[in-house]
């Protein structure tokens, strides 16, 4: 069982856009490959990130993303199938302990010893922000949490990419039953607070929804009730596919909590992720763009000074703000502001106020969309 | 006024911890350099739902927080080659698992809290509250 059941041979990095202290770093482990199929693994891992890359946002993205591959051995190959979810019972011998009918009842849930891969990892790579298992079989499983398992079957790589979004990104489910539609008892109406995900709401006002940004102002609010609470909400899309808005049934709910799109990869395998998470997705990995210095300065003690840039495209930046020469050293700044002028460039706006008593050097900088 | 954001790698603390039932463990603390993200608004973090992570000073006020999702695994995402049942949940009957959360390693943050619904599966409409919390060391003087 487990460590004793293979070896844990080394780590590459597969995509390198730099130092993993400035960039997002997702991690890639093999389990139930043998040493002599750690070459297929190679191929495997690759598959994924060819397939992440092709995923928006992830492709305008890419620049931020390091993909590190850790190659983990085992003395079997494959995952375990137990003869409780109708399985072979077949019981091999792997470093991370793959198992389908991972809660002893449903025999497409393929998990790990979640514990073991984080000692891996940390040891390995403490940066890690992401963390993936690739799990040497053809049958279709997977699972998510803190580590997200998939197998080699057609489209069990879109398990990952729905699991990134919780497990990364935080969002929500945007599928509105719990076990199935028809199944489900207590899902009809959501009576709680506003959810703190970024891409469920209870809130249909345009002015105040929290992806009000891409509502077109032609978008009735909400966009798509639901006719019968006591149903999910099946029904044709009324409005065009890449319309956002406000369509309602999401976070396990037929009624009373709302999406921003008819289709996404939240709400069903298979689909794009929708426009409100793709929103999340950029703003969060922003940070892990390239980022320039476009002037420095120093301020006096007591003094505020106005700063602003100009970028030819809306929106060009995801970040801009101030940093301190030395550190230690102490500044605030006000009123950030962003104008979308009508040639369609951007101008930024921020003050820079220096609360202390001595004059302070800073370097102001932005962050490339 | 606000604290400037500036995507630029600070000390993170990297705390692993593990779970069985609703009881959880910080199994391990590890100190990186790297970019993390602007803390959520408290606005946020004190009233809406969901769970978060929340580090406290010593006088109980809210340093940093993030809402994140649930890393206890009540119930299980159960996935499917049927586009028409692609996803669904299922109470997972014995959680148990191991999680880890990156938080910066402030020089005034004390406790780290865990916030949210009860542990326990479908628990989306009952009242939030204070799930763990744990006593940070202070971190050294780099
Ligand atoms: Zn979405």
């Amino acid at each position: 069982m487990g460590v004793q059941d293979g070896n844990v041979v080394g780590m590459t990095k597969i995509v390198d856009h730099g130092d993993p202290s400035v960039r997002w770093n997702l991690v890639i482990l093999s389990e139930g490959y043998q040493s002599s199929q750690l070459d297929q693994f190679h191929n495997d891992a690759q598959n994924f990130v060819t397939r992440m890359y092709q995923t928006a946002p992830y492709d305008e993205l890419w620049c931020g993303i390091n993909v590190y591959r850790i190659d983990v051995s085992s003395t079997d190959s494959g995952a375990a199938d137990p003869m409780g979810c109708g399985g072979t019972g077949y019981a091999p011998h792997t470093y991370f302990d793959a198992t389908f009918c991972g809660d002893g009842t449903i025999q497409r849930l393929l998990t790990v010893n979640d514990g073991t891969v984080h000692d891996v990892v940390n040891a390995q790579l403490p940066h890690a922000n992401m963390i993936l298992v690739i799990v040497n079989s053809t049958e279709y499983g997977g699972s998510g949490g803190s580590v997200a398992t998939f197998s080699l079957a057609d489209g069990a790589d879109e398990i990952a990419l729905h699991e990134m979004g919780h497990t990364a990104f935080g969002f929500a489910d945007e599928y509105d039953y719990y076990q199935g539609c028809g199944i489900d008892i207590g899902h009809n109406n959501y009576t709680g607070g506003e959810p703190g995900q970024p891409n469920i709401t209870t809130v249909t006002d345009r002015s105040t929804i929290k992806w009000n940004n891409l509502i077109a102002g032609t978008t009735a609010m909400p966009t798509m009730s639901n006719p019968d609470c006591t149903q999910c909400n099946n029904g044709p899309n009324p409005v065009p596919a890449d319309t956002v808005g406000a369509f309602e049934g999401a976070g396990y709910y037929h009624c009373g909590l709302y999406r921003g799109q008819y289709a996404c990869r939240m709400r069903a395998l298979g689909n794009p992720y929708c426009g409100v998470c793709q929103q999340v997705i950029r703003r969060m990995l922003a940070p892990y763009m390239v980022s320039w210095t476009y002037g420095t300065n120093t301020i006096g003690a007591g003094q505020t000074q106005d700063w602003w840039l100009w970028w030819p495209t809306y929106p060009g930046f995801e970040a801009i703000g101030v940093q301190v020469a030395t550190p230690g050293n102490e500044l605030q700044t006000e009123n950030p502001g962003i104008q979308q002028n009508s040639d369609g460039s951007t101008t930024y706006f921020i003050s820079v106020v220096n609360p202390g008593g001595g004059d302070v050097e800073f370097h102001f900088r932005g962050t490339a969309l | 006024m606000s604290t400037p954001y500036l995507p630029l790698p600070v000390p993170v603390r990297r705390l692993t911890f593990a779970y069985e039932g609703d009881q959880v463990r910080l199994v391990s603390e590890q100190h990186v350099n790297m970019i993390l993200p602007p803390s959520d608004p408290p606005e946020l973090l004190e009233r809406q739902a969901g769970f978060r992570v929340i580090l406290r000073n010593e006088r109980g006020e809210l340093v940093y927080g993030r809402v994140l999702s649930n890393p206890f695994q009540f119930d299980r995402e159960v996935f499917d080659r049927d586009p028409e049942h692609s996803i669904r949940r299922e109470p997972n009957p014995s959680p148990r698992g191991t999680f880890v959360v990156l938080v910066p390693a402030l020089d005034n943050a004390r406790r780290l809290e865990f916030f949210g619904h009860p542990l326990k599966p479908k628990a989306h409409l009952e009242p939030q509250r204070r799930l763990a919390s744990f006593t940070l060391q202070p971190t050294a003087k780099r």
